[in-house]
């Protein structure tokens, strides 16, 4: 054949193509809708991961400070800085902070502080685009500003006129006070720049006038320049650049002592988040796009008949490869373009409209997801789509292997098993990974998981309806029929019954991903905040015992319960030198059964647990101090040159040690303190001075390990208390019968002398020697509930833990998972041995250092919420409320678009299976054709011919179920097995677990098939008329 | 031209591999006519699929223009296939019905390398050799039968090809229409000098044909050349005797073979055949019952398109095998509609006897295109017809079933599933379900359209055994044997 003459057969393809669109433009119409919906979700979920990870960013922006909102590069130069060096700079540092991310740039010279005459102390600024920041309440704006004089205005807290604030200046000092003027802008001198509150602020309203002011040319100053970041405006992409900005302008600039400052971990964070989050969506994007592909493939087989006609035909007049594959190429190319357009055409709309929803501006949003990779999954998504096609439409028909048909699912659905398999072995990629790139493998899980459904669906529903045909009676001949008859034309049914357990499957998926991603944020809250509240220190380090409520902790409310914690990090041995760090947790084991957090994968049941821990707290020991006692004297003998002091637990339970004053020879002093009397002495601790400890450990520090060690040899004679009034010298108190033999010491040695004291005889070398009780409750390891890896260190059933205080040992009774509250390696210990335990190790390190609080009722737990607010006093105290960690992760933009895409996913999925029912049942009405004449000639009415159709789609239904019931377990499983990140997109903490509401799944299964059976009988309506005329012509 | 020697085809299948062809040879010289005879499932169709190239031998050898149909990758066989001009039984298969007539013959210039207008000349002047060119605008939808194999004929010799393969290309025609179909392939034949294969059912096919073969058993059987029939021996020495001679001769299956003077002397030495049904040994014809069943009184139809049927009528007696017989078009099946109550009448009436009770009401129809439940068996689909009726199926009516499937030449098929049966399978399976009710009256639409000559023949005499055991059966056909034995004919014009 000619080149010529394979151009004209080429052409005439290409004609018949065009003229069977132009006869038939309804033909595409379904398989483009599916191409179409399919561009729609890429397009859109595009919109959501770029909308969402703003939101999501800003949202974590705004909870800042103020100060922490902007970038600042402050300046202190050792020497002054002329005007032209101040300009380059200035000129550098707005350069680098152009942009829409910044809500300009102002710069700012401070001074240090002054003092006038009368001694008030005032502070020299000079700020530029001063109108900007603060508001004139009297006076004027300053005007002029010249190296001699410069006017000034001066900030004052309010606008009321009983606050304006009087300041003389020195005339010298060349500043004229022109007016007074309230600040407006959070970041006037913020950042770094704040002044003492006992300040008074004077501003000159230029920053190179007021740095070049000549009477204060020899002041130490500082410059600032402060950038707002635009937290309305920010984008995630902009994130990359902006942290780029702020590593590279020190460099940029080159000056000493030039610093940047900016929220670059909060940056950092929400564009991992954020990122995480788009490539987790990975998940979803590809469930959604295989069952529209499922979809595609269903609509491709309703054009396959039809085109392999046509395509026979051609054959048969001599039509070269090359033009029917034109041919082929020309009619799944209709569809795809066709889907393609109306998929761009509705998708970007509805992504502006998301985008729009969510307060970002929709033409930004739509520029973005153009410069991502969202247009080119969409030119790959239709390339893909025009390749199913088109295999779909030739597909060969099936090969026989040993009398059995073998189709190309069957080896794709073995393949699919296999690569799952491989994927599954690989494990989860990490948070990281996930942040750093997209996970093929975890896109690829849904698309091998349908595989394998398909496959699976397309062997087990024709032998189950075979199965199920057997099993009915001859008598209801017409329902047999249905049954067996339901894949007499397997392709079309099979193709329904596939598409029917993919989006059974997809639709468990969708319903119990998005169940387990809402149940871990209940349990992420909950494992942050295993009660109610959790209060902490906070960064002020300030125990919430010293400072809670007059009343306690359970008088905030009615119905409140709280228990403290100490929590302590230790390091377990693991072997040799290497160890792994632990938190030692000390609780109530009473109250295990308020935990919220608490999961039955972790272990034993709480009560169980708790009757594990829970043993007799030790005695009290020590002396009891007189509740009159102010202070202490202490006779000793041989202990001069020494440093001596004592434990003492408080009333309120504390344990602390306080110094010993040296009187005399012999004669210590030591001053009581509040909560002390009434308390216990424990013990002692004698080492060597401050200062000879200093000077020891630096020679010890600097190689020379000549110094000798402290040799100690004396005894604690006597103890005597003193009552408020005397004068505490020794021999004048009233005498402290201490049970000086219940004192031990692991350093050195003791011997004590029936009621008289204690001798020691000790080697101390920049350490000390402390002297306390040992209580035989003590004495053997501390009964633990600890992990895994922790219980594997255990030797002799006991796990060491090394704190820098000392070391503590502890016996394993039972081993869970996690523990709420506590980190990934912990022991939870009975706070009642634990505390006094660590206290003898170094007495005050078994100080409660958190408050949990239980409360009965959501109305108590409120109470309680709204009593910690009102407390000034607790302001000082991290309050970490578990519903309010729960609002923030289910609020969370990237959690919500996520669950929001998997729920528009499944409906998506479930009307476009009804679509397909509808549109397979009518196929299948015309295909049977002949049967349903044959049967309406013999006598069926029409209306049990409408039976008899709608049972045999509804029979590919009902047993395509199981299939995908049984295919969403599984890849839930999968997916939350591999993709361990939380809905919003951070590592799962604790790990995700399975949920699937079954009252839901099981309404929804009810619901599906209510529509699908509408669907089906929807689709067989047309049997209600079969033309008497045409009974005769049969499947003509 | 065509070369087949020794040729054997094997078709893959689930439960067993069936061998289409064994051992069949065949020569066809440029300008010879061959017209192949031969039962359903004899062959036919797959040496059909070897002349095209679209089935490959799976042993022996076929050469088509001197090329061996076997070494031919897919590319080189669509090459052949432009050489031919194809014909196939449903017209509707040939032509795009998204192109007008001239269209869809200038599509078959276009594929065999044509430019577009040189195509569209070609098609005009072809389809005007045709006397069709009044159709040329004219989608395939709005054209009759005749018409549309006449088009499809046209498209396939537009090319002029050097031979042309028609698979039952009249297989829906009246003898009008397919008188003319022949015709047209002799004319071209002999001006072009081309080869014509010919499968076909027809028996009028033979005026045209150099050499009519029967096909048996996947092996030519018979020649008949100018009226004289000959066996086929080939290269192996296989010949099949002919059954009637067969059974005349008491030849059973053992026979003693001997060379006398020149000839091949036969003896039985076995069992004799068992008796069959053959047309010796059917009934004599009578007349049935005095009162009618139904009476039809100057109907009129309107067939559509301007066309009106009528008016006809017509005494339909128990006991009759009646005959609605007319060319292509003339309203048979319209007819019989009619008679069911699916039509309108223009004028006229259908009264049905008031003692026509017992069958529910619901008379038994045999379409012409029968519908199954393609995965039960044979056995299944046929007792549907009563089931669905709710008429008892006990042993007495088992036995019936099994001795009419033996009849219908269905006795080893009753356990297969519906989706394996052949066409013809499908009719005369189609025709035991009708014929197993109850019902006084059956309806049967063509039911030998397409059936080999001898089954035809054991499909004519069931029926009218059936209407001798107290049924009216009223047949459309235009199958000169089904008409020959009817009682009584009902001819529209």
């Amino acid at each position: 054949m000619t080149t010529a003459a394979a151009l004209h057969g080429l052409s005439a393809a290409g004609s018949c193509a065009l003229a069977r669109l132009r006869a038939h433009p309804g033909r595409v119409v379904l398989a483009a809708i599916g191409v179409g919906v399919s561009v729609v979700s890429i397009v859109v979920i595009a919109f959501a991961a770029t909308v969402a990870g703003d939101v999501a960013l800003r949202r974590d922006l705004v909870q800042l400070d103020p100060a922490e909102r902007a970038v600042i590069v402050a300046f202190a130069p050792e020497d002054g800085l002329d005007e032209e060096d101040l300009g380059a700079i200035d000129a550098a540092v707005r350069g680098n902070l152009a942009g829409d991310s910044f809500a300009g740039v102002r710069a700012l010279v401070e001074f240090r502080a002054l003092s006038n005459k009368q001694g008030d102390v005032f502070r020299v600024a000079g700020v530029g685009d001063l109108a900007a920041a603060v508001d004139l309440v009297g006076g004027r704006w300053p005007a002029r500003c010249t190296p001699q004089r410069c006017e000034v205005v001066v900030v004052r807290s309010s606008a009321a006129a009983d606050v304006a604030v009087e300041l003389d200046l020195d005339p010298t000092l060349g500043l004229d006070i022109v007016g007074q003027v309230v600040a407006t802008d959070p970041l006037l001198l913020g950042g770094g720049f704040a002044p003492e509150s006992n300040e008074v602020v004077v501003l000159a309203g230029t920053v190179d006038g007021a740095s070049g002011l000549q009477p204060l040319q020899y002041i130490r100053r500082s410059f600032g320049w402060i950038a707002p970041i635009r937290t309305d405006r920010l984008r995630v992409s902009d994130v990359s650049g902006l942290l780029r900005t702020m590593a590279a302008l020190p460099g940029s600039i080159d000056r000493v002592g030039l610093e940047v400052r900016g929220p670059a971990d909060a940056l950092a964070s929400g564009q991992i988040r954020a990122r995480t989050a788009g490539n987790r969506l990975a998940v979803p994007a590809a469930t959604s796009l295989t069952l529209f592909a499922a979809f595609v493939v269903f609509a491709g087989l309703g054009l396959r008949p039809d085109h392999r006609r046509a395509l026979l035909l051609l054959g048969r007049r001599g039509a070269a490869p090359s033009a029917l594959g034109l041919f082929t190429v020309l009619e799944a190319g209709w569809v795809v373009v066709v889907g393609g357009v109306l998929g761009l055409a509705a998708g970007v709309p509805a992504g502006f409209w998301l985008a729009q929803r969510a307060g970002s501006n929709g033409g930004d949003a739509f520029a973005r997801v153009v410069d991502s990779s969202t247009l080119g999954n969409v030119a790959l998504f239709l390339f893909a789509a025009l390749i199913v096609l088109i295999a779909v439409m030739r597909a060969a028909d099936p090969i026989v292997v040993r009398r059995r048909r073998v189709r190309g699912l069957d080896i794709a659905g073995v393949a699919a098993a296999a690569m799952i398999a491989v994927l599954v072995d690989r494990g989860a990629p990490s948070a990281a990974a996930l942040a750093a790139r997209p996970d093929t493998g975890v896109a690829a899980i849904p698309v091998l998981a349908a595989v394998v459904c398909a496959a699976v669906a397309c062997r087990v529903v024709p032998a189950a309806l075979r199965g199920s045909a057997a099993l009915v009676p001859p008598s209801r001949p017409l329902l047999k029929m249905s049954l067996a008859n339901s894949t007499a034309r397997p392709l079309r049914p099979l193709a329904t019954a596939s598409l029917v357990a993919l989006t059974v499957m997809f639709g468990v998926f969708g319903l119990g991903y998005r169940s387990t991603l809402a149940l871990g944020a209940r349990d992420q809250s909950a494992f942050a905040v295993p009660y109610d509240f959790r209060i902490t220190g906070g960064a002020a380090l300030v125990r919430p015992s010293a400072v809670a409520p007059e009343a306690g902790w359970n008088s905030l409310a009615p119905g409140l319960s709280s228990t403290p914690v100490l929590r302590r990090g230790t390091v377990v041995r693991v072997a040799g030198f290497s160890g792994s760090t632990a938190e030692v947790v000390g609780l109530d084991p009473t109250t295990l059964a308020s935990l919220h957090g608490w999961r039955a994968d972790f272990g034993a049941a709480p009560d169980t647990l708790a009757a594990q821990l829970d043993m007799a707290a030790p005695k009290p020991f020590g002396t009891t101090l007189p509740a009159e006692a102010i202070a202490l004297t202490i006779a000793t003998s041989g202990l001069d040159g020494t440093a001596v002091s004592v434990v003492v637990q408080q009333t309120t339970g504390r344990w602390h040690e306080l110094p010993a004053i040296y009187r005399r020879s012999g004669d210590w002093v030591v001053e009581l303190e509040a909560n002390d009397a009434g308390g216990r002495l424990i013990g002692f601790r004698v080492g060597q001075d401050i200062e000879a400890a200093s000077r020891t450990e630096h020679h010890i520090g600097e190689g020379d390990t000549s110094v000798g060690a402290l040799l100690v040899t004396g005894s604690i004679d006597s103890i005597s208390w003193h009552r408020a009034g005397s004068e505490p010298v020794a021999g004048a108190g009233d005498p402290l019968a201490v049970a000086w033999s219940e004192l031990r010491t692991t350093r050195g040695e003791l011997s004590v002398d029936g009621a008289a004291g204690v001798s020691l005889n000790v080697s101390i070398q920049g350490r000390s020697s402390l002297l306390v009780p040992q209580p035989a409750e003590l004495a053997d390891p501390l009964p633990a509930i600890v992990d895994p890896v922790t219980a594997g260190t255990a030797r002799n059933g006991v796990v060491t833990l090394d704190s820098a205080d000392g070391r503590l040992r502890i016996r394993p009774v039972a081993v869970v998972e996690r523990f709420p509250g506590a980190a990934a390696r912990f022991a939870i210990v009975d706070i009642d041995l634990l505390q006094p335990a660590f206290d003898l190790v170094q007495p005050g390190f078994g100080t409660a250092n958190e408050v949990w609080i239980a409360a009965d009722g959501a109305g108590a737990e409120q109470a309680a919420a709204a009593a910690l607010a009102a407390d000034p006093q607790l302001g000082v105290l991290e309050i970490d409320r578990r519903t309010d960690r729960l609002r923030d992760l289910e609020d969370d933009p990237l959690a919500r678009s996520t669950l929001a895409i998997l729920v528009g996913s499944a409906l998506a999925a479930a009307v476009l299976a009804g679509l397909a029912l509808i549109v397979g049942a009518l196929a299948d009405a015309t295909d049977e054709r002949a049967l349903h004449r044959t049967l309406a000639l013999e006598g069926v009415s029409p209306r049990r011919l409408v039976g008899f159709q709608t049972v045999k789609t509804m029979g590919l239904v009902l047993m395509a179920i199981p299939v995908g019931l049984v295919g969403g377990a599984a890849i839930l499983r999968l997916v939350t097995r591999t993709v361990a990140v939380t809905a919003g997109a951070i590592a799962a903490e604790p790990a995700l677990r399975l949920s699937l509401p079954m009252t839901v799944a099981g309404g929804m299964l009810l619901v599906f098939i209510a529509t699908a059976a509408c669907g089906a009988c929807l689709g067989a309506l047309p049997l209600r008329r079969v033309p008497a005329t045409d009974l005769l012509r049969g499947g003509e | 031209m065509i070369d087949l020697d020794d040729v054997f085809v094997l078709h893959a299948g689930v439960d067993h591999d069936v061998a289409a062809l064994r051992g069949l040879s065949l020569r066809v010289s440029a300008g010879e006519r061959v017209v192949i005879w031969g039962p359903s499932g004899s062959g036919k169709s797959t040496v059909v699929g070897v002349v095209t190239a679209h089935a490959r031998p799976s042993a022996g050898r076929a050469r088509l223009f001197g090329t061996d149909v076997g070494q031919l990758d897919d590319r080189a066989a669509r090459a052949m296939r432009r050489r031919m001009g194809i014909v196939s039984q449903g017209s509707a298969n040939d032509l795009l019905p998204e192109l007008s007539v001239v269209g869809n013959v200038a599509l078959q210039a276009r594929v065999g390398g044509a430019g577009r207008r040189v195509a569209l000349r070609r098609a005009h002047a072809q389809i005007a050799e045709f006397g069709l060119q009044h159709l040329a605008a004219r989608a395939p939808r709005s054209l009759s039968g005749g018409e549309l194999q006449r088009i499809a004929l046209a498209a396939a010799l537009v090319n002029l090809p050097d031979l042309i393969v028609a698979d039952e290309p009249t297989g829906e025609l009246d003898v009008a229409n397919a008188g003319l179909v022949y015709d047209q392939l002799a004319r071209y034949c002999d001006e072009r000098g081309a080869a014509l294969l010919l499968v076909s059912h027809d028996h009028a096919a033979e005026r045209i044909a150099h050499r009519v073969l029967t096909i048996n058993d996947g092996r030519l059987s018979h020649e008949r050349i100018d009226g004289a029939d000959a066996l086929v021996v080939d290269r192996r020495g296989w010949v099949r005797l002919p059954e009637d001679a067969r059974r005349a001769a008491g030849v059973g299956e053992r026979v003693a073979a001997s060379a006398v003077a020149g000839r091949i002397r036969l003896e039985p030495t076995g069992a004799p055949p068992p008796d069959g049904a053959d047309a010796q040994s059917l009934p004599v014809a009578h007349p049935g019952s005095s009162a009618p069943l139904v009476v039809l009184r100057d109907v009129s139809l309107d067939l559509g398109a301007g066309s009106v049927l009528g008016p006809v009528s017509a005494e339909l007696h128990v006991g009759r095998l009646v005959a609605v017989i007319g060319r292509s078009g003339s309203g048979k099946t319209s007819l019989l509609t009619a008679l069911l109550g699916g039509r309108p009448l223009l004028s006229g009436s259908i009264d049905r006897s008031r003692t026509d009770v017992g069958s529910n009401g619901v008379d038994s129809v045999c379409p012409q295109a029968p519908g199954f439940a393609e995965t039960i068996t044979v056995r299944e689909n046929v007792d549907l017809g009563r089931v669905m009726r709710g008429q008892v199926c006990d042993d007495l009516y088992s036995a019936r079933r099994d001795a009419l499937l033996r009849d219908l030449g269905l006795a080893g098929l009753a356990d297969r599933p519906a989706a394996t049966l052949s066409g013809g399978e499908r009719q005369r399976v189609a025709v035991a379900r009708a014929l197993l009710t109850d019902s006084r009256m059956v309806i049967v639409d063509e039911p030998t359209s397409q059936l080999d000559r001898t089954t035809a023949q054991r499909v004519a005499v069931v029926l009218r055994d059936a209407a001798r055991s107290g049924r009216c059966v009223v047949c459309a056909t235009h199958d000169p044997q089904l008409v020959e034995l009817a009682d009584q004919q009902v001819v529209l014009h």
